[in-house]
């Protein structure tokens, strides 16, 4: 049965053959839209690892001037002391590179012949706490810190599974140690193990992250642009006016942006999801247009061949297995150009082409667009096959 | 003849209007979005606002510095220092205007923040770019020679904090400085990205000076000549300074590459631009959309032609007389690629009708601030030659098909 119908495709072979690159190109746009719904749709339920209600951002920098250490940290030390007295703010911390932008710092390099690539940044003491990041071992930053003969550091779960698996990193070093001169570097320790901080937000890929402890009371510390202020739940945008006003007193060479980590989100958030409606659009559109062209060219193709038909029903062949053929055939076609399409879309993982198009999700893609071109075809010949059943044999050997 | 043919079509479009819905249909998708995109490109080339002159100036808005082997490499807008020692200098070009990127101040009003932005301009920049004064004027150069205390807004700036279009004589504070109004403009739409802003004042009123040192910055600056020609001379003037004239001020950053480009170089180097580099990626560019338009229609176009050739048979008995009364296989070829492209040409107006609403619903969504995107006759033809390409490459195969046919099968009726 089946072979036969290879043979009733291969002899139309030409003009299927057109179909088939439709379908197969078809194929390939509803793939890259399934895949990036999902793609986005796993990162979007996975959880931040902290939480952004009632977080205000302060970004300020000098219009004029470079950082200088020791004159910047002083007004900044000022600036925080100033600002943890004010009733309307619960918390003040430090960040290097704030929420929801793409502001990263990226670091690589070997440690005991292990590569290692993470995203890093730094955080003042408290800051995990006030952030509501989860702990999952040993601890976060604190005074017992300071004054030490080594870094702490503290790292993502991600970045634990993924370097290090089975091990028990607490009271590990990950100082660099290519070369001699590493030797000198002052240690940085894990002391604790954290679930995430997906900096970036929701639609950006999980990265191993490792932070970094900043402490505005050491002299060396490096250049900051951010405070991070946690409000009492009661205050309100209003008091942006009033907090502008204190900022601008004590620190009149730095100019200010507040901005808030709620608001940002969203901004970071339509950055990601106007352009795939966008997309989406444009491909259901798509897709509607090559729907109906198959069905178009099926309902051609079952008129031209009324005559076939009507032989197949006089040599007793029935209304249901005729439909069954038309509709059968029409799959046949369209995993044709399922297999054409998936041998070009396969050397997209093989190569490596995309970092985050991983096995398991260009098959969770495949799946889903495999599915949904299947269904698409089953409708597309559904009503033509009907059609094809309407002739009665006699009418249909007739007719010319 | 050709009413012949026209009159044909028509007849054949009514026949099965299941089919020329069908057909129709996709070439309204596949033409909406070619016209859309077509004209936010044109819109971004040919700005209509204060940047109408863009065909008479260049940009310099990047710089990047580095040494030998590249292992100290900074890259961001130009400082005024840069532009001062490098651009200002310039001979060819008849003017120059050098300012700041627009940067948000946040004004507060009945305790509700209001953010403008707010951008630090020279005289020469009311003369560079066509801004439209609704009240009042530019400052002149005299004004910002000294250093004076004054400021232009927008309408829209002038409606939020004075309630009023005329707000000349009015006085703005921000960052702790406070301006006179001396003039208002049109608002500015953001793709105009030189000249989009809220306010803008002398960058000779900054509280300090210390940005006059710096290498690297927010400046940009605009090099303008009445003779478009005359601006590549400008643009070889300028690599010439940066490329042999560029004096370090750190030794380890002792080369600096930088460029003076037009909108579409500019929008280029954007896109494909490698860094440390002197080339155009104008052909780089022009190549690639070419590629990615003909991809997109690709999927429309294999479509319409399988559509068009499981349609043969029905069309058979016609040829068929066609060929027995002698019609000769290039006049049927015509005839068909005619009908198709009538169809396309009614499904074109569609799609322009289509992206007309589109764009019209862009305008109001404030999805890009004041944004306008008016019609013109590059569109009309660039439009019309998008059509015509898709026409011949949906309807010439099929077309070829069609006329070839034995007369003898297709007077039977195929098969």
């Amino acid at each position: 049965m089946l072979m036969h119908m290879f043979k009733i495709i291969w002899n139309r072979k030409k003009s299927n053959s057109l179909i088939i690159a439709e379908i197969a190109i078809a194929f390939i746009v509803v793939f890259s839209i399934a895949t990036l719904g999902i793609r986005n749709y796993n990162l979007y339920v996975e959880p931040l690892g902290f939480e952004y209600q009632n977080m205000w951002n302060v970004s300020f920098y000098d219009v004029g001037d470079k950082w200088q250490d020791e004159r910047d940290q002083q007004q900044l030390r000022q600036l925080i002391n100033l600002l943890k007295q004010q009733p309307e703010i619960e918390k003040v911390q430090l960040l290097e590179n704030p929420t929801f932008r793409n502001w990263l710092r990226k670091t690589s390099y070997e440690i005991d012949g292990k590569s290692i690539r993470f995203i890093r940044n730094q955080m003042d003491d408290d800051a995990p706490l006030t952030f509501g990041m989860k702990l999952l071992n040993g601890r976060w930053f604190g005074p017992q810190d300071k004054g030490q003969n080594y870094d702490p550091v503290i790292v993502n779960r991600q970045f634990a599974e993924e370097f290090f698996p089975g091990e028990d990193l607490i009271g590990r070093s990950i100082t660099r140690n290519e070369t001699e001169e590493d030797a000198s570097l002052k240690e940085q320790r894990i002391v604790g193990i954290f679930e995430n901080f997906r900096q970036q937000g929701e639609f950006y890929k999980r990265t191993p992250y490792v932070i970094y402890r900043y402490d505005i009371t050491e002299p060396k510390g490096s250049e900051i642009h951010n405070i991070e202020l946690k409000m009492i739940s009661s205050t309100t945008k209003a008091y942006e006016e009033k907090l502008q006003k204190i900022l601008k007193n004590a620190a009149p060479n730095w100019d200010f942006k507040v901005s808030y980590w709620k608001d940002i989100r969203q901004i970071s958030l339509q950055e990601t999801i106007i352009p795939s409606i966008g997309l989406a659009i444009i491909g259901t559109f798509l897709i509607i247009m090559v729907a109906m062209g198959l069905f178009g060219v099926l309902w051609q193709n079952v008129s031209s061949r009324t005559q076939e038909i009507g032989l197949r029903r006089a040599l007793g062949a029935t209304a249901k297995s005729i439909h069954i053929q038309i509709i059968s055939e029409l799959l046949i076609v369209t995993m044709l150009g399922i297999t054409i399409a998936l041998i070009l879309l396969i050397q997209l993982p093989i190569l490596g082409v995309f970092q985050e198009l991983t096995w398991v999700l260009f098959w969770s893609g495949q799946a889903v667009s495999i599915l949904f071109m299947l269904l698409l075809s089953v409708l597309c010949a559904y009503y033509p096959g009907k059609l094809a059943t309407a002739f009665s044999p006699a009418e249909a050997l007739h007719y010319e | 003849m050709l009413k012949n043919y026209l009159i044909t079509a028509w007849k054949v479009f009514l026949r099965r209007k299941l089919f020329t819905f069908i057909n129709l249909f996709g070439i309204c998708i596949t033409l909406t979005v070619m016209v859309v995109v077509t004209r936010v490109i044109d819109n971004h080339l040919h700005p209509i606002g204060p940047e109408k002159t863009s065909k008479n100036f260049i940009l310099v808005s990047k710089l990047l510095i580095t040494n030998e082997d590249h292992s100290h490499v900074s890259s961001s807008s130009p400082g005024f220092k840069f532009i001062h020692d490098y651009v200002l200098p310039l001979s060819t070009p008849e003017l120059i205007t050098a300012f700041t990127r627009e940067s948000l101040v946040p004004f507060f009003i009945q305790g509700k923040k209001i953010n403008h932005y707010m951008r630090r301009v020279d005289a020469n920049y009311w003369k560079v770019l066509d801004f439209e004064f609704v009240a009042g004027s530019p400052f002149n150069q005299a004004d910002f020679d000294v250093g004076k205390f004054v400021a232009v807004i927008n309408q829209q700036t002038a409606k939020k904090l004075f309630f009023k279009t005329n707000a000349v004589g009015q006085s703005i504070i921000f960052q702790n400085q406070k301006f006179e109004v001396i003039g208002v403009v049109k608002n500015v739409t953001r793709t105009e990205l030189e000249a989009y802003s809220d306010i803008w004042v002398p960058y000779t009123t900054w509280p300090k000076t210390s940005y006059r040192q710096q290498m690297m910055g927010n400046f940009r600056a605009l090099l303008y000549h009445s003779n478009t020609d005359r601006l590549k001379d400008a643009q070889l003037e300028f690599i010439d300074r940066v490329k042999n004239e560029f004096v370090a001020v750190d030794q380890n950053q002792t080369i600096a590459f930088s460029n003076a480009d037009n909108k579409l170089e500019e929008l280029a180097r954007d896109i494909f631009g490698e860094e440390r580099s002197y080339d155009s990626y104008v052909q780089t560019l022009i190549i690639m959309i070419s590629l990615a338009s003909v991809l997109f229609m690709l999927l429309p176009s294999i479509n319409m032609v399988n559509l068009n050739i499981s349609r043969i048979m029905e069309r058979s008995s016609e040829i068929g007389i066609r060929k027995a009364f002698g019609a000769s296989t290039k006049q049927l070829v015509w005839q068909f690629v005619v009908e198709n492209i009538v169809l396309t040409l009614i499904g074109g107006l569609v799609a322009f009708i289509l992206s007309e609403l589109l764009l019209s619903f862009i305008e109001s969504s404030g999805l890009i601030p004041f944004v306008e995107f008016k019609f013109n006759l590059r569109i009309l033809l660039s439009s019309l030659f998008i059509i015509l390409i898709f026409a011949l490459v949906s309807g010439v195969y099929p077309a070829f098909k069609m006329a070839r046919m034995d007369p003898v099968i297709a007077l039977k009726g195929g098969m």
